[in-house]
């Protein structure tokens, strides 16, 4: 069995010819800027425009949303060229009237469907309640911004421990937790599937507590590397003046920090 | 002989093709309000040194040959430009080996049909002394480099696994510092290397604008020059810079140096522009 990552071979190909007729368009609408002393910027114009273009490289003369490639005046010097991908994709590059290719990306859009609320079957309302009530619940959380750094504990190397928690940064509002753990390339699936002990948080996979039993509650944070992951996770509130300990459990187990 | 269809897409002449399409706006907006394209080698010079530069490091090198001559190779990637007739221009993109792709632009921004070019387009008797130059030192080049290769994953594997946890001897607390710029929280002491995390205020927000497309103004504020300093005079070395957060007041990143603190270092400077605090490593 033979593995192939990507798209196919002729799906990439069809897409770097949409490509060059993407650009074959930009170059004749920065002719048109060299002599117009700036690009279309009437929207409908630039549309039709476009169409005439398309229809001269042999690209037929599909117009709308349906045209192969897509033109919207931004300003005067900038022009955004769009060519669909898909039902909801496409490709976008912003060229600039000196000829300089200032973004190019791949947008990817989602089709809304409305739905009737009287449609939902009882099953259903269940599920909206229970994702409503949890949307408000964790909306009524509080929430870390980190405007004011206060100090930070530092830990001890944890023998033998999967994932080594460094330090943990105490703020005004939150506190945010630096771990590190080694990732072969081969374990990487492993790691994404293995399910985390019970009272761990989901995305960062630490729990937090102190002994006045303060509730912490996770507030972004993300991690990143190749063969070595470091990261960062913030909680919030931030840790009562009052408390003497901070407990962080992660997979490799609990860790105390004395405040 | 029966081959094996291919699976997979040699897609570097598309890329190629794409490059020039690239070169191409850039040539054509650089004529400005001219009819046709230059006729002579200097003016085409003039023409390439006018064009529009793009994003810092980015692979867009231009190059001016003569027309009807064998083309030149130099191993790099790189954009040839000649004059062609009838107010063209004719660019060639050399893609690091012995093959190019070319077009003709006119001046209205036409392109003509994409050629192929293997080697030198010509019998290898008919090989200028020039020609057999630049493939000796095409291939030299491809030799070179298909050997820096296999350093270059060995270097990589290597700095991808400078920090795993094996390595790792302790965290250092930084003391309190004056926090109108840059405050270094901790570093994390490896045999290998040592990590600095730090916070920098957010800048102003007037500050972030910028008419440059290519600034990264954010970036710039939050990898600050850092400068460590020991007893001995170790000479440290950035080996890796993270940006961490970028969404709140206080930007959080790190940057990883080279070579290990010395077992024998007590204390460790952490300069930036602004200032620098010393933080007391501990017992190792």
């Amino acid at each position: 069995m033979s593995l192939r990552f990507g798209p196919a071979p002729e799906d990439e190909r069809r897409r770097m010819e949409t490509d060059i007729l993407q650009l074959r368009v930009g170059l004749a609408l920065i002719d048109d800027a060299r002599r117009d002393g700036g690009f279309e910027i009437d929207e409908t114009k630039l549309a039709a425009r476009v169409g005439e273009l398309l229809e001269s490289l042999g690209a037929g003369s599909p117009s709308g949303n349906e045209a192969p490639v897509q033109a919207t005046p931004l300003e005067p010097d900038r022009v955004l060229l769009k060519a669909p991908t898909g039902e909801h994709s496409a490709d976008e590059v912003v060229l600039r009237a000196d000829g300089i290719l200032l973004e190019e990306y791949s947008s990817y859009g989602m089709k809304a469907e409305a739905v009737d609320p009287t449609e939902l079957s009882a099953k259903q309302e269940e599920e909206l309640r229970e994702a409503r009530a949890k949307f408000e619940a964790r909306q009524r959380r509080p929430r870390f911004r980190g405007e004011r750094f206060l100090r930070v504990l530092t830990a001890e190397p944890q023998s033998g421990s999967e994932v080594q928690l460094l330090a943990a940064e105490l703020f005004d509002d939150g506190l945010v937790v630096h771990y590190t753990f080694d990732q072969a390339a081969e374990s990487i699936e492993s790691i994404m599937s293995t399910e985390l002990p019970e009272g761990l948080e989901a995305g960062s996979g630490f729990r937090i507590e102190d002994d006045l039993g303060t509730e912490y509650y996770e507030s972004g944070g993300g991690s990143g590397g190749v063969q070595v992951v470091h990261g960062a996770f913030a909680f919030a509130p931030a840790v009562p003046p009052a408390a003497r300990m901070l407990r962080i459990s992660s997979r490799g187990g609990p860790i105390e920090l004395p405040l | 002989m029966e081959t094996a269809p291919k699976d997979y897409f040699d897609d570097r002449p598309q890329h190629s093709r794409r490059h020039l399409c690239e070169a191409s706006l850039r040539l054509l907006a650089a004529l400005g309000s001219e009819p046709r394209f230059p006729g002579d080698l200097a003016s085409v010079e003039a023409l390439v040194a006018r064009v529009a530069k793009g994003r810092s490091g980015e692979a867009m090198d231009f190059a001016v040959e003569p027309a009807g001559e064998l083309p030149r190779y130099t191993g790099e990637y790189l954009t040839w430009v000649s004059p062609a007739a009838d107010g063209c221009l004719r660019l060639r993109h050399e893609f690091g080996e012995l093959r190019s792709e070319a077009v003709v632009l006119r001046p209205d921004g036409r392109l003509g049909e994409f050629e192929a070019i293997d080697g030198f387009g010509v019998p290898a008797s008919a090989l200028t002394e020039q020609a057999r130059a630049d493939s000796e030192a095409v291939e030299r080049l491809t030799r070179e480099r298909e050997a820096e290769e296999v350093d270059y994953s060995k270097q990589i594997d290597d700095e991808q696994r400078r920090f795993r946890t094996e390595h790792l001897i302790g965290v250092s607390a930084a003391p309190p510092q004056d926090d109108t710029g840059p405050v270094v929280t901790f570093v994390v002491l490896y045999e290998t290397g040592v990590i600095v995390n730090y916070l920098v205020p957010r800048p102003p927000d007037e500050d972030l604008e910028t008419d440059d497309p290519f600034a990264e103004p954010l970036s710039e504020a939050m990898l600050p020059r850092i400068e460590l300093s020991d007893g001995p005079g170790t000479a440290y070395e950035v080996v890796g810079m993270d940006e961490r957060d970028a969404n709140g007041p206080l930007l959080r990143a790190s940057q990883s140096f080279a070579p290990a603190v010395p077992r024998s270092v007590a204390r460790l400077s952490v300069g930036f522009e602004t200032g620098s605090v010393e933080i007391e490593l501990g017992e190792r």
